[in-house]
């Protein structure tokens, strides 16, 4: 590709470039001449030189206009060369021939559309011939000429820099404006991908959460239906023989009556309490993935942490007991499921920074769930009693994939997400970590003004 | 008689274990302890055939449990029954388990393992 640079087409435009910015400034040099030779008469250089610019700008704006939409190029380029030829000639001086030069340029570089080459043609060709004529000092304007070039090489043309500039700032934000949609794309994508992952994760612990009682329950089943038969047949037998004992002791040892009679209530009971554990789970999964949920609208908190808690039961209850202090919060306009998100990974977190601290040295955490409302919204907080955050990493935690745990146990993206989700609702997620005592994530959350039901 | 070693963290399961398996209580004899470490101390004082335990536990878990069975009473029969095995904890137990089984695990089918395991 680097060879397709230098073609001759692009050459070509560099020589134009080059050509047209020489005359620029070498006619904005001629304007400093002026304003030198004047300036003895005005008193200050500097003062004429900055009045004579902002001329050639506010002549440049006029002109270009009226130019671009009355008057033709030809006649536009003849009256400069009478302009030049004529002030030459009549005052023999090298400053008129050279004030129309910045006066054209900044006409037709700054406000024109580009092509000023036949102005400057014109000029060129005015000077020459007023030098020809004998009116203009040549050494003058040799040395005018020649600081404007070098003068070019210093400063960019200004009207092609406007341009650019302009044209390079358009460019910019059209990238921006598609790297921003690319960046919002990609951020939906990784938060889909984290929330299946951490359903994957928790699909695991949930698995074991029901699959226990599930095994207990049928368990019992099997041991009911069984010593339901022996109870009927020893029933029976009482039934019809009330008079030989010795069978009947018989049939109660076969019947282990003694046992069925004290693990029957006991294996009803355990029974019922694995099948309202297994509905709970089912049902808190069942809401937790609730399609109205993706939707703003109403939302009650609360029973989201209740569902999400549940659900992640599995990630903490190895390592930390429970506490939950949960007061009933208004109704939130709300994104549900994104919210759910947000407590579910605060609650992983806490489960992980517990595990790691007390390991298996067989105590325990706690974490502890917390609700209030007030005047200013809501708040959720949710306490470890972990190993807190190192304060070096403090101001990181929040970085899309920053994660100090290895892989597999963590992508870095959970609180990245919990934060950007929780400032589209308004709210705020800050955090208070004690090394060695425990971190609290607090989530801050407004209501809205008129009651939701 | 087939000494059997149950170990799970969950009391309810232990329970209703040894409710269903109460019929076969002749042939087997059925110690039942809810940790790994409780069930490395028992192995200490009784020899056991086989020994049945979940994966999840708190502390010790039941992969952990039965490496050091491996280690320290290697004729021990060894079976996991676990409510679900991710993929580390199915690796760490592969060496050493003889026999997973899922839950929930039929009778038959638990028995069945028992007595290959013990055999
Ligand atoms: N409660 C906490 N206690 C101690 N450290 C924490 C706590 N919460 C977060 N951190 C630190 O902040 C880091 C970033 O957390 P974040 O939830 O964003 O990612 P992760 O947990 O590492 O991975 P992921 O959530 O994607 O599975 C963690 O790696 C951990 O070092
Ligand atoms: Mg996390």
């Amino acid at each position: 590709m680097a060879a397709a640079r230098y073609t001759p087409r692009f050459l070509q435009q560099l020589v134009d470039r080059l050509f047209m910015r020489a005359f620029a400034v070498s006619g904005a040099y001629g304007a400093m001449v002026v304003a030198t030779e004047w300036g003895h008469r005005f008193g200050s250089a500097f003062f004429v030189y900055v009045i004579w610019v902002t001329a050639c700008l506010v002549l440049g704006r006029i002109v270009a206009p009226i130019q671009n939409r009355f008057i033709p190029h030809a006649v536009f380029v003849g009256i400069n060369f009478g302009v030049v030829l004529g002030f030459g000639l009549v005052t023999g001086w090298s400053v008129p021939a050279l004030m129309a030069v910045p006066v054209t340029i900044a006409t037709f570089d700054i406000f024109g559309n580009g092509d000023t080459r036949p102005y400057i043609l014109t000029m060129l060709v005015a000077y020459a011939a007023a030098m020809a004529l004998g009116g203009v000092d040549w050494r003058a304007s040799a040395v005018v000429l020649a600081i404007g070039f070098a003068i070019h090489w210093l400063f960019e043309g200004r009207g092609d820099y406007l341009r650019a500039t302009l044209a390079a700032l358009e460019e910019s934000k059209a990238s921006l404006e598609d790297a921003m949609k690319a960046q919002l794309q990609a951020e939906a994508e990784l938060r889909q991908a984290h929330k299946l992952e951490s359903v994957g994760r928790l699909a695991a612990g949930i698995a074991h959460e029901i699959n226990t009682p599930v095994q207990f329950v049928s368990d019992n089943l099997s041991f009911i239906t069984k010593s339901t038969t022996d109870l009927s047949t020893l029933v029976q037998l009482l039934k019809s023989r009330v008079t030989s004992t010795d069978e009947v002791e018989k049939a109660i040892i076969d019947a282990d009556l003694e046992f069925v009679l004290e693990n029957l209530p006991m294996a009803l009971e355990s029974s019922r309490d694995g099948l309202q554990r297994i509905g709970a789970i089912v049902r808190s999964m069942r809401e937790f993935a609730h399609p109205e949920l993706r939707e703003l609208g109403p939302v009650d908190l609360v029973r989201g942490i209740q569902n999400t808690l549940t659900i992640a039961k599995s990630e903490w209850k190895l390592v930390a007991d429970l506490e939950t202090d949960l007061a009933p919060l208004p109704k939130l306009l709300a994104h549900g499921g994104e919210l759910n998100q947000v407590v579910l990974n605060i609650v992983v977190n806490a489960a992980q920074a517990i595990r790691d601290r007390v390991g298996k040295t067989g105590k325990r955490g706690r974490i502890t769930v917390r609700t209030r409302a007030d005047r200013e919204g809501v708040t959720v907080s949710i306490a470890d009693t972990g190993g807190g955050i190192p304060a070096a990493i403090r101001d990181r935690i929040f970085e899309p994939f920053f994660t100090t745990k290895d892989v597999g146990q963590g992508t870095g993206q959970g609180l990245a997400i919990a934060r950007s989700v929780v400032s589209k609702h308004g709210g705020t997620l800050t955090f208070d970590s004690r090394p060695g005592e425990g971190t609290t994530f607090f989530i801050r959350l407004p209501v809205p003004a008129e009651a939701l039901t | 008689m087939t000494r059997v070693l149950f170990v799970d963290d969950e009391r309810m399961l232990l329970n209703a274990l040894k409710c269903m398996l109460r019929g076969i209580r002749r042939e087997w004899h059925m110690v039942f302890v809810d940790s790994g470490e409780a069930a490395l101390s028992e192995l200490g004082k009784n020899a056991y055939d086989v020994i049945v335990t979940d994966m999840r536990m708190p502390q010790m878990d039941g992969a952990e449990l039965l490496r050091r069975v491996a280690e320290q009473w290697p004729d021990t029969g060894r079976v996991l029954l676990s409510g679900y095995t991710d993929e580390d904890a199915r690796e760490r137990v592969a060496n050493v388990a003889h026999a997973c089984l899922d839950k929930p695990c039929p009778a038959t089918e638990l028995c069945a393992a028992i007595e290959q395991q013990a055999a």
